[in-house]
C-alpha cells in the first residue's frame, strides 16, 4: 500500500475511534502538489472557519484601495454579535482599526469583529473574491445569521438556548441542525485550495498574504491541528470552527526547509458535550497522519 | 428414431405426475380434470413416458384403466419423485420467505429478556420472520448503511452518518462492585479507587464508551478501563475483586457481587436506528418503542 493509501486508512480509523464523522483534505502547497482526502468534496458546515475567507477578502480590499486598513470602527456592546471571545465579551464600546479587527477575528475567533468586517466588506465582495480565486463551493454568512438559522431549526429563540439544546445528552438535535445549508458552508478541498493560494502569495498581494499568514500563525487555539505537531521548530497556522458537536480546523503546517502542507479537517461528534479533548486531539492526529504521508512522499 | 425422439421430448417430472394421477383416479377424464388439462395431451404425455421407460404402464379398455405389473412396480418410486418435487418447491419458498425476514440488530447492553421481547414484538407487528443479531454499535451502523439490517437498537451517542434515528432512551443500570468493598450495600467511590473498571471493548461503541467513562470520572473516580467481552466475564472479574462495572442489571444476586443502585445512576443510552431509504413499517417501530419505553429510566 502506498503511504497516502495507508494514511487514508489510518485517518478513517482515527475518526471512527474518536466517535466523529469527518471530512478531510490535505495538499502540499504548490501548483500540483500531492494530496489526500477522506470525503474531501463533501459539503461541510464551516462554523468560525468562515473567518478565513473573510480575512482573504478583506486584505484584497486593502490591496485594491477599496478599504483603508487603518480606518477605525466603533463596536458598541448594544449592537454587536454575541460570542465567547474578543470584542463580543467586552463591557464598553471599543474603537479599532480594520486591520486590528482582523487580528481579533483571526487570533481569538472574535464573532463581533468578524460581523463588523463583513458589514464593511459586504457579502457580495467576499463571494466575488472567492469566485475570482476559483473557490466555487464556499458560501459565507454572517455569524449572527448562522446562529439565527440554527435557533430557528431547533425551535429556540437565541444563540445561548441553541447551544444548550445542542448539548442535551438525552435529546440529540435533528441531523438538519448541522445542515451545511443553514450557515457558512465549504468543502475540505476548497479550504486547502484557499490556504495554498495564500501561502503562494496568489490570494492577494505578497505583503497582504504575509499579513494574513501572520495572523493565522498567531491563533491562540493550539488543541487541534497544532496538537499533532509538538515540535518547536514546526510552525502551525490555522483557523478553528466550533458549533455544538462541530469541531473544525483548517491550517498550514510548515517543517523547516520543506514545502508547507495545507490541511482541512471538519468533524461532527456523536457526543454532544462541549468539552471533548479527545476529538480535538484526533484532529491533530488526522493532520499528523496526512502531513507525514505527504512530506515523506511515495 | 421414434423412441429416441420421444425420450428427448419427455418432461419426466410432469409426465410422472400424469402417471401418478391416472393411477389414483383410474380414469383419464378425471385425471385430466384434476390436472386442469384436456385428455389428448394427458394421453400423449403418458405415451411419451411409456416410450421413455420402454414399458406400458396401464392396460386400457373401453370401461377402465388398470396398472400393468410394470406400472405397479413403478408407482411407488413415481410417487416418491412427485413428493420430493413438492418438498423442493416448499423449501425454496421457505428460503425466499426467510430472505424477507426482518433483520433486527441489538447491542449487548440490552438484557436478554428485552432482546426476546423485541423479537416477539417485531414478529407480531410485522407478520414476518425475525432474524436477530447481537453486535456492536459500530458494526450495526455499518450493516444498516449497507442494507444488511433493517432496524437496530444501538448505543447512544454513536456515529450514525446518514441513518435515521428515534428518540434516546436511558436504560436502568447498576454499579457492580466486589461485595467486600460494599459490606453495608452502600456505594463509596473511595473504596473503588484502586480498582479497574470492566466494560465491553471500547471499539464496540467508542463515543458511548468514552461518555460512560467520563461519567464515572465526574463522580470522582478515574479508573483504568479493562475490556470484558461479555456479562459473564464482567461478573467473574467483579466477584474476584479484580474490577467494578457499570451495566444493565443482570444477575444482581451473583455471589461476591454487590449490585448497587447509586443515587445518581450512570445512564446507558440507546436508540432505534434505520436506513432512511428503507424505513421499517410504523407498526414495527411503535412495537419496538413500546418495549424499550418499558426499560426507560429517564
Amino acid at each position: 500500500m502506498s503511504l497516502v493509501a495507508e494514511a487514508t486508512v489510518g485517518i478513517r480509523a482515527v475518526l471512527a475511534d474518536a466517535g466523529v464523522r469527518g471530512a478531510v483534505h490535505a495538499r502540499v502547497v504548490g501548483a500540483d502538489g500531492p494530496e489526500l482526502g477522506v470525503r474531501a468534496d463533501e459539503p461541510v458546515t464551516m462554523a468560525s472557519v468562515f473567518k478565513l475567507p473573510v480575512l482573504v477578502a478583506l486584505v484584497r480590499a486593502f490591496d485594491a484601495g477599496d478599504l483603508d486598513p487603518r480606518a477605525s470602527v466603533t463596536v458598541d456592546p448594544s449592537s454587536r454579535t454575541d460570542g465567547p471571545t474578543g470584542l463580543s465579551v467586552l463591557a464598553d464600546p471599543v474603537t479599532m482599526s480594520l486591520r486590528d479587527l482582523a487580528t481579533s477575528m483571526t487570533t481569538v475567533s472574535d464573532n463581533a469583529a468578524a460581523d463588523v468586517l463583513l458589514d464593511v466588506l459586504g457579502l457580495p465582495r467576499v463571494h466575488a473574491a472567492l469566485a475570482d480565486l476559483g473557490i466555487r463551493r464556499t458560501r459565507v454568512e454572517r455569524a449572527d445569521a448562522t446562529f439565527a438559522a440554527l435557533a430557528a431549526e431547533l425551535g429556540v429563540t437565541d444563540a445561548a438556548a441553541a447551544t444548550a439544546r445542542l448539548a442535551d445528552p438525552d435529546d440529540p438535535p435533528p441531523p438538519s441542525a448541522y445542515d451545511p445549508v443553514l450557515g457558512s458552508a465549504t468543502t475540505p478541498r476548497d479550504m486547502t485550495t484557499l490556504l495554498s493560494l495564500l501561502w503562494r502569495d496568489e490570494a492577494a498581494s505578497p505583503s497582504s498574504c504575509a499579513f494574513a499568514r501572520r495572523l493565522l500563525g498567531l491563533q491562540v487555539s493550539r488543541a487541534r491541528l497544532a496538537s499533532g505537531f509538538p515540535f518547536d521548530e514546526v510552525r502551525c497556522s490555522g483557523k478553528t470552527g466550533t458549533l455544538g458537536a462541530l469541531r473544525n480546523e483548517v491550517g498550514v503546517v510548515e517543517f523547516p526547509g520543506e514545502a508547507p502542507v495545507a490541511v482541512a479537517v471538519f468533524t461532527l461528534a456523536a457526543r454532544p458535550e462541549r468539552v471533548l479533548p479527545g476529538v480535538d486531539a484526533a484532529i491533530g492526529e488526522v493532520a499528523r497522519l496526512a502531513v507525514t504521508a505527504l512530506r515523506l512522499g511515495d | 428414431m421414434l423412441p429416441r425422439l420421444s425420450s428427448l421430448l419427455v418432461d419426466l417430472l410432469r409426465h410422472v405426475t400424469f402417471f401418478v394421477t391416472i393411477a389414483e383416479e383410474r380414469h383419464f377424464g378425471r385425471a385430466a380434470d384434476r390436472l386442469g388439462m384436456t385428455q389428448p395431451p394427458l394421453s400423449q404425455g403418458l405415451r411419451r413416458l411409456e416410450s421413455h421407460l420402454g414399458a406400458r404402464l396401464f392396460e386400457r379398455n373401453a370401461r377402465e384403466v388398470t396398472l400393468t405389473p410394470v406400472g405397479q412396480a413403478l408407482l411407488e418410486p413415481a410417487e416418491a419423485l412427485v413428493a420430493a418435487a413438492g418438498a423442493l418447491r416448499r423449501t425454496a419458498l421457505e428460503q425466499v420467505e426467510a430472505g424477507v425476514a426482518l433483520r433486527l440488530g441489538v447491542v449487548e447492553a440490552l438484557r436478554p429478556e428485552v432482546v426476546a421481547a423485541l423479537a416477539a414484538a417485531v414478529r407480531a407487528a410485522s407478520g414476518r420472520g425475525v432474524e436477530t443479531v447481537v453486535a456492536s454499535t459500530v458494526d450495526l451502523a455499518d450493516r444498516l448503511g449497507a442494507g444488511r439490517c433493517d432496524l437496530a437498537v444501538v448505543r447512544h451517542p454513536g456515529v450514525l452518518s446518514d441513518l435515521a434515528a428515534g428518540p434516546v432512551l436511558r436504560l436502568a443500570t447498576r454499579l457492580l462492585v466486589p461485595a467486600g468493598r460494599a459490606p453495608d450495600g452502600v456505594l463509596r467511590w473511595a473504596a473503588l479507587r484502586d480498582l479497574p473498571l470492566a466494560l465491553p471493548p471500547r471499539a464496540h461503541h467508542p463515543a458511548a464508551h468514552d461518555q460512560l467513562v467520563d461519567a464515572v470520572a465526574r463522580r470522582g473516580a478515574r479508573p483504568r478501563v479493562i475490556a470484558a467481552e461479555d456479562d459473564r466475564t464482567v461478573l467473574a472479574a467483579v466477584a474476584a475483586d479484580r474490577a467494578f462495572s457499570v451495566g444493565s442489571p443482570v444477575a444482581p444476586a451473583a455471589p461476591g457481587v454487590a449490585a448497587l443502585d447509586p443515587a445518581d445512576p450512570i445512564p446507558i443510552r440507546v436508540r432505534v436506528v434505520w436506513h432512511p431509504g428503507a424505513p421499517p413499517e410504523e407498526a414495527v417501530r411503535e412495537a419496538v418503542d413500546a418495549v424499550l419505553r418499558a426499560e426507560d429510566r429517564r
